[in-house]
Order: structure tokens, then C-alpha cells, then sequence
């Protein structure tokens, strides 16, 4: 689904910069470099982006039961 | 006890606190964490939602939204009676095809409003509409992760005593984080950037904990500021320790 609003471990918001994440890494950007460029130090905060499969477009046609 | 910043940004501050003993350091960490009062969307009426995800969903995500605060707005001591004393609505309406983003929730009050425009709540395709209004009030840590300030933590300084040295050169190599530096004949030592690893012992060097010093970091998640969490908390202790004297003082047999 959606990425998170937060980070699940620290609370940190990081929804925020999902978007310019996502588009650096797609232009082929290291995502190493950009969480660093991003200010995400702490490594709970940093999975949450490496690990993160968006699924919204996937589920977003179908009506909820 | 002395406050010596460290390291001082909007939403991040670091301070070295000297004289001091673990449990203030404590009390004050945990008052952060869980007492400081901030905003948070707590009630969402949802009018249409013919999204793919449930209305919970979308609720959990508002929630999680910071929002700007007003300190002097918020009633203190904060309590679950009072909490709705002040509050402000948010709403929202948006139609497919397109992606809600924080941007799009209308406040009623200008001061309160979410502190990034760039979160994604849903996606929405041709056809799809949301509509809701939510009504934002103040909390505590205590009672949800929402309303938590921000984080706070402190450190252990070290003393590193180096006089009975031998190879001073080997043992200022030995320290990976270079809290040592040769200074001709003496070694200077850095106690901030000491994590009391004790790789310096090898070298005869002596390790010990200062127990009177503490690095202590506060970082918000953008509701307020570090400064305004760091001075909310000290006022909170202060208000509760003054609690606890007038009820001694007027206790009768």
C-alpha cells in the first residue's frame, strides 16, 4: 500500500520525502547516497525506504467489500 | 548544573549538561517523551470515501500527520477532561484522478496546519472521491504515540586519564573514534567524542564514567521546536514538583 507516514521504530515522520526519494533512485541515483543526502541517519528510518514496495496502484482499481 | 549547546537546529538540539545526576537527566527525557502537550488529529468524520482502502486507513494516516502548535493555546497541566477545550478542524475534499496528498487538509485555524504539504495519505483514481472533516486536539505521549514531541536521549561522558601512558603515539592510534590527540608530549583528550570503548586501556590508559556530565539530544518531529519541547518540559517538572510541596504543605492529620 501507501508508504508509511512514520517511521514503524523511531516515530521519525518520513512520508515526506518518499516522493523525492522514489524519483532519484527510479533516475538511478544510489539510494545509499540519497538517504544520506536526505538527512536519514538512523538505520530504522533507512530500512523503512530500501524495504518499501508500493502497492497502491495495484489495489487502487478494486471496490473495498 | 550547567547547560553548554552542542549543536543547535530548529527541530534538533544537542546540549552538554554539567553537575548534574543521571535521574534529573532521566525525568527530563521521559517528560519529552511523554508529556509534552502537541497537536493531533484524534476524530474524523468521513462523509465519502469511495477509495480502495477502509476509512480506518485513511483515519490511522491523518493521525500520524504532525501539525504545526501553538504552545501558549494548549491548556496546562493537560488532562483528558480539559484536552477538547481547544481544538481545530481540518478538512478535506478531493476527487480522482489524483494522489491526497497533506497539502490538501484545510485548517480552520492558520497556525495549525500540517508541517510538511508533501505526505502522501491515499491514492485516488477517475471516479473516486474523499470527503471528510477531522477535528484536531491536543495530547499527550502518554496516551498516544501521535502526540509525542519527538525524540529525546542522553549519553555517558567518559574520563580518560593518560598520564601513566608508555607509548603514547600506539595508544592515541588505538582510539577509533580519534577522542585522543597527541599534543607534544601530553595527549589531549576529547571527551565528546569518547564512547568508552576502553581501547586506550591496552596502552595503560584508565577509563572511568563521569557520572556528573550528560549529552542530552532533543529532536521533534516538527510540531514545535527543540527549544520550545526542551522549556515545555522544564516548566512540566517544575508545575508537578510544586504539585507535590502544596499537597505536603496542606495535608492535615
Amino acid at each position: 500500500m501507501k508508504f508509511p507516514v512514520r517511521c514503524f521504530t523511531c516515530g521519525a515522520v518520513i512520508g515526506k520525502d518518499w516522493d523525492k526519494f522514489i524519483e532519484k533512485v527510479n533516475a538511478g541515483d544510489d539510494p545509499e547516497k540519497v538517504l544520506d543526502q536526505l538527512g536519514y541517519h538512523r538505520y530504522c528510518c533507512r530500512r523503512m525506504f530500501l524495504s518499501h514496495v508500493e502497492l497502491m496502484h495495484v489495489i487502487a482499481p478494486y471496490r473495498r467489500v | 548544573m550547567k547547560f553548554e549547546i552542542l549543536e543547535d537546529k530548529p527541530n534538533y538540539l544537542k546540549i552538554l549538561i554539567k553537575d548534574t545526576e543521571p535521574a534529573i537527566v532521566n525525568a527530563l527525557r521521559r517528560t519529552v517523551l511523554a508529556e509534552v502537550p502537541v497537536m493531533a488529529i484524534d476524530e474524523v468524520y468521513i462523509y465519502e470515501n469511495s477509495s480502495s482502502v477502509w476509512d480506518e486507513y485513511i483515519t490511522h494516516r491523518l493521525a500520524m500527520i504532525p501539525l504545526k502548535t501553538d504552545m501558549k493555546m494548549i491548556p496546562l497541566p493537560l488532562t483528558e477532561e480539559n484536552q477538547a477545550s481547544y481544538s481545530v478542524t481540518l478538512t478535506l475534499d478531493v476527487e480522482g484522478p489524483k494522489t491526497v496528498y497533506s497539502s490538501d487538509l484545510h485548517s480552520s485555524d492558520p497556525k495549525v496546519r500540517p508541517t510538511s504539504g508533501k505526505i502522501p495519505i491515499v491514492d485516488l483514481l477517475e471516479g473516486q472521491r474523499l470527503r471528510l472533516e477531522a477535528r484536531a486536539v491536543p495530547g499527550k505521549g502518554e496516551w498516544h504515540a501521535k502526540w509525542q514531541a519527538g525524540l529525546a536521549s542522553y549519553q555517558m561522558v567518559f574520563k580518560v586519564d593518560t598520564t601513566e601512558c608508555e607509548d603514547k603515539k600506539a595508544c592515541v592510534k588505538a582510539c577509533p573514534r580519534k577522542a585522543l590527540k597527541l599534543d607534544g608530549n601530553k595527549i589531549k583528550f576529547d571527551e565528546l567524542k569518547c564512547n568508552g570503548c576502553g581501547a586506550c586501556k591496552e596502552f595503560g590508559a584508565k577509563v572511568e564514567e563521569d557520572r556528573s556530565k550528560y549529552i542530552f539530544f532533543i529532536e521533534t518531529n516538527g510540531q514545535i521546536t527543540a527549544k520550545e519541547a526542551l522549556n515545555a518540559a522544564i516548566k512540566i517538572l517544575l508545575a508537578k514538583s510544586k504539585m507535590m510541596e502544596s499537597e505536603i504543605a496542606n495535608h492535615k492529620k
